[in-house]
C-alpha cells in the first residue's frame, strides 16, 4: 500500500531517499576529487563542486538518519514494468534515430512504448506507430525544415 | 508618459500578424497540451518548445509565454470537468468548480474561472509594465554580491513551495546546485564531472534533464498509478453565468486578482501560493463559508484569478532581474538563452521589442484565451475523452525529437532517459523536482557572482553582509528560511505528542 506507515527500516522511504542523495553527492565528490581547490580569493574549478557535493552527502545523511530514527511511510508499489518499458522505447529511438532514420526510429518508440500500457491491442498499436510516425515526419521535417533523416540511407 | 510610449511601441511590436499569429498558436498548443491530463506547464513548454527553433527571438518568446498561460486556462478546464488539476495551481479550482459541475453548473464554473482570467491577466500586464522599470533601475545597481544574495533568497523560496520535507527540498536544490556545475569551468577551462563525454562540455542540457524529470517519469507514475483508465468529464450545458454568479463572483476577482499579482513577484510564489491565498481570504470573508467545497463559485473565481495574475507576474523577477521565482520560469530562461537572450536588466533597457513586445502580448494572448476557451469547449471536452494509452505514446515520441532536435545529440536523448530514471526514482522516494531544476538553473549563475564578489572582497566573506541590498536580502532569505521551518518543527512535536 503506498503512503503505509512501516517498522522495517528498510523499507522505509526516507532512509532509502537519504542513501540515493549521499550516493549521488558521494559520486559527484569522486568525480571532482582531482579538480583543484584553490583559494577563497580565487577558487579553482574544484571549489565549489566540491563544497556542494560535501553539502549534499551530509543532508543525505541527515534525511537518510532521520529515516531510521523517527520511521516514515513506505514508497509503495514500484511499477518496474512501465519504467523498464518508457525507458527502453527512449533509448531505441536514440539508438535508431541516425542509424534508421526518423520514421523508423519513431515507429520503434511508439510500438515499444505501447507494452508498456498492457493488455496489447496489436491492430491499434501498429495503426498509431504508422500515424503518429507520419505525423512527426510532416511536422518536423516537412513543416519546420529540422535537418533529420528520414530514412536508412 | 513614458510608460503609455512603452506600452503602445509594445502593441505595435505585438500586434504585427505574424506575432498575433505566434501568441495565437502558441495559447492553442498550451490549451490543447494543458487540457491533456498528466501534463503540467512545465512539460508542456519543454515539449513544444523545438516549434519555436525557427522563429525569430520576438515571436519565439511570444509563442512560449502563450504556451505557459494557455497551459494554465487548460489546466483549470480539466479541473472542473474531471477533478484533475492540470497542474499544481489548479489544486484549488478542483475543490469548488468540480462540485459545481457535478451540480450541472460547469459552463458558469468554467465561464467565470475564463472571465476572471482574463481580468487579472490585465490587471497582471498593467502591474508588469508598472513595476519593471523601477526595479531594472535597481538592478542596474546590483553587483555580484547582491546577485548572488538575490539567488539564495530565490532558492530559499523555492524550499517553501516544495510540498512534504523541507530537508529534502534542501537536498534536491543542492543536487540541482551540483548538477549545474557540470561541464567547462569557466575561469579555467577545466573538463568538470563529464565522465569524459564531450557532449558534457556545455553542461548537462537543461531541456533533457526538465523533461525527464517531469515528463517522462511523470507518464511512468500515471501507468504505475492504473492510469490510461478513461475520464468521464461532466456535462457542459449552458456557459452563462447568472446575474447572482456575476453579483458573488466579482469581488472574488478583484481580491484574487490583487492577492495573486502581489504573492506572484515574491520569490517562491507564483501560482500556487496565490490561488491557495486567494480561496482562503474568500472562505474568510464569506457570509456563509460552509458553502465553500460545496461549489461555491467565488472559490472558483477568486482561485482562477489569482493563480492566472501570479503566473503573470512572476515574469517579473525573470525578465527585469534574470531570476527565475518558480521551474516554469527557469525554463523560460533556458528558453529564452537557446534563443541567444539573457535575461537580466539588459533585456529591458536594450531590447525594448522584445520586452514590450511580450507584455503586450500578454494581453492580446489573455483575450485570445477566452475566445478559445470559451466558444470551443466542447473541443476540449471532446479532447480529454481521448485514452491515456493513444496518448503517452505521442507525448514520448514529441519529447524524444523535442530532445534530439535541440542538437542532432543522441546523448542528449539518452540522457532524458537517465533523468526520466532519477525523476520517477525522486518522485517515488516523495522528493520534489522543482527546486531541483530551480537549483541547476541558478547553480552556474550563482558559482560564477560567488567567485566575481570573492574576487572583488580580495576572498573576505564579510562582503555579502556589509553591502546594505546584499545583506537586506540575505536577511529576508534567513527569515523565510526560519518560517518555513518553524511550523515543521511544530508539526513534529505536535505528532510525538500525541503519541
Amino acid at each position: 500500500m503506498p503512503g503505509a506507515a512501516v517498522r522495517v527500516f528498510w523499507k522505509q522511504q526516507d532512509v532509502w531517499a537519504g542513501l540515493l542523495i549521499m550516493a549521488l553527492g558521494g559520486l559527484a565528490l569522486w568525480l571532482a576529487g582531482n579538480l583543484a581547490m584553490g583559494q577563497a580569493v580565487r577558487m579553482g574549478p574544484g571549489y565549489v563542486p566540491r563544497i556542494l557535493a560535501g553539502v549534499v552527502v551530509a543532508l543525505g545523511a541527515v534525511v537518510c538518519g532521520r529515516g531510521l530514527v523517527a520511521g516514515g511511510v513506505s514508497a509503495g508499489s514500484w511499477a518496474l514494468r512501465p519504467l523498464a518499458v518508457i525507458l527502453a522505447s527512449i533509448v531505441a529511438f536514440g539508438f535508431l534515430i541516425e542509424r534508421l532514420g526518423l520514421v523508423l526510429a519513431s515507429i520503434a518508440l511508439v510500438t515499444v512504448a505501447r507494452v508498456a500500457a498492457g493488455r496489447e491491442r496489436p491492430v491499434e498499436t501498429v495503426a498509431l506507430a504508422m500515424a503518429l510516425a507520419a505525423f512527426a515526419a510532416a511536422t518536423f521535417v516537412g513543416l519546420l525544415g529540422l535537418p533529420f533523416k528520414l530514412w536508412p540511407a | 508618459m513614458d510608460l503609455l510610449v512603452n506600452i503602445a511601441h509594445g502593441f505595435s511590436v505585438a500586434l504585427t500578424p505574424a506575432n498575433v499569429f505566434f501568441c495565437f498558436l502558441g495559447a492553442l498548443l498550451g490549451t490543447l497540451i494543458g487540457v491533456l491530463p498528466g501534463i503540467g506547464p512545465l512539460a508542456t513548454i519543454a515539449m513544444l518548445l523545438p516549434i519555436t527553433f525557427a522563429l525569430p527571438p520576438v515571436g519565439a518568446l511570444i509563442m512560449l509565454a502563450g504556451i505557459y498561460y494557455g497551459a494554465q486556462y487548460g489546466g483549470s478546464t480539466t479541473a472542473i470537468l474531471v477533478n484533475i488539476p492540470g497542474e499544481s495551481s489548479a489544486v484549488v479550482t478542483c475543490l469548488d468548480g468540480y462540485q459545481m459541475a457535478r451540480q450541472g453548473r460547469a459552463g458558469p464554473a468554467l465561464a467565470i474561472a475564463a472571465l476572471g482570467s482574463f481580468l487579472a491577466g490585465c490587471v497582471a500586464t498593467v502591474v508588469i509594465a508598472l513595476v519593471s522599470e523601477p526595479l531594472t533601475v535597481l538592478a542596474q545597481r546590483f553587483q555580484a554580491p547582491e546577485y548572488f544574495a538575490l539567488m539564495t533568497l530565490g532558492l530559499v523560496g523555492s524550499v517553501v513551495l516544495a510540498k512534504g520535507s523541507v530537508l529534502k527540498a534542501v537536498a534536491m536544490i543542492f543536487i540541482g546546485l551540483l548538477l549545474g556545475t557540470v561541464g567547462t569551468d569557466v575561469n579555467t577551462g577545466q573538463m568538470r564531472m563529464t565522465f569524459g563525454i564531450h557532449e558534457l562540455a556545455d553542461g548537462i542540457g537543461f531541456v533533457p534533464l526538465a523533461m525527464g524529470l517531469f515528463g517522462i517519469a511523470e507518464i511512468v507514475a500515471n501507468l504505475g498509478a492504473a492510469g490510461g483508465q478513461p475520464v468521464r468529464p461532466e456535462r457542459v450545458d449552458r456557459l452563462m453565468p447568472s446575474r447572482e454568479d456575476l453579483r458573488r463572483s466579482t469581488p472574488a476577482v478583484l481580491r484574487g486578482t490583487a492577492i495573486g499579482s502581489a504573492l506572484g513577484v515574491l520569490p517562491g510564489g507564483g501560482a500556487l501560493v496565490a490561488a491557495f491565498a486567494a480561496y482562503t481570504v474568500e472562505k474568510k470573508l464569506a457570509a456563509d463559508p460552509s458553502r465553500f467545497g460545496r461549489g461555491a463559485i467565488e472559490g472558483v473565481a477568486a482561485a482562477e484569478s489569482a493563480n492566472n495574475a501570479g503566473a503573470q507576474t512572476s515574469f517579473i523577477p525573470m525578465l527585469t532581474l534574470g531570476i527565475p521565482p518558480n521551474a516554469v520560469m527557469a525554463l523560460m530562461i533556458g528558453a529564452m538563452a537557446i534563443h541567444g537572450i539573457t535575461p537580466g536588466p539588459e533585456v529591458v533597457t536594450k531590447q525594448p521589442d522584445l520586452f514590450w513586445g511580450m507584455v503586450a502580448s500578454m494581453w492580446i494572448g489573455n483575450l485570445m484565451l477566452v475566445v478559445i476557451n470559451l466558444p470551443l469547449i466542447g473541443i476540449w471536452v471532446r479532447l480529454l475523452r481521448v485514452p491515456y494509452r493513444l496518448l503517452f505514446p505521442a507525448i514520448m515520441l514529441f519529447c524524444a525529437i523535442g530532445v534530439y532536435s535541440l542538437n542532432n545529440s543522441v546523448v542528449e536523448v539518452m540522457l532524458m532517459a537517465l533523468f526520466g530514471l532519477l525523476g520517477y526514482v525522486l518522485h517515488k522516494l516523495d522528493c520534489e523536482p522543482a527546486p531541483l531544476l530551480l537549483g541547476f538553473i541558478l547553480g552556474p549563475l550563482m558559482e560564477e557572482n560567488l567567485r566575481r564578489a570573492m574576487l572583488i572582497s580580495r576572498g573576505d566573506p564579510l562582503v555579502f553582509v556589509t553591502r546594505p541590498i546584499s545583506a537586506g536580502l540575505l536577511l529576508l532569505a534567513a527569515l523565510l528560511l526560519v518560517l518555513v521551518i518553524v511550523p515543521a518543527i511544530q508539526r513534529k512535536r505536535a505528532e510525538t505528542f500525541v503519541e
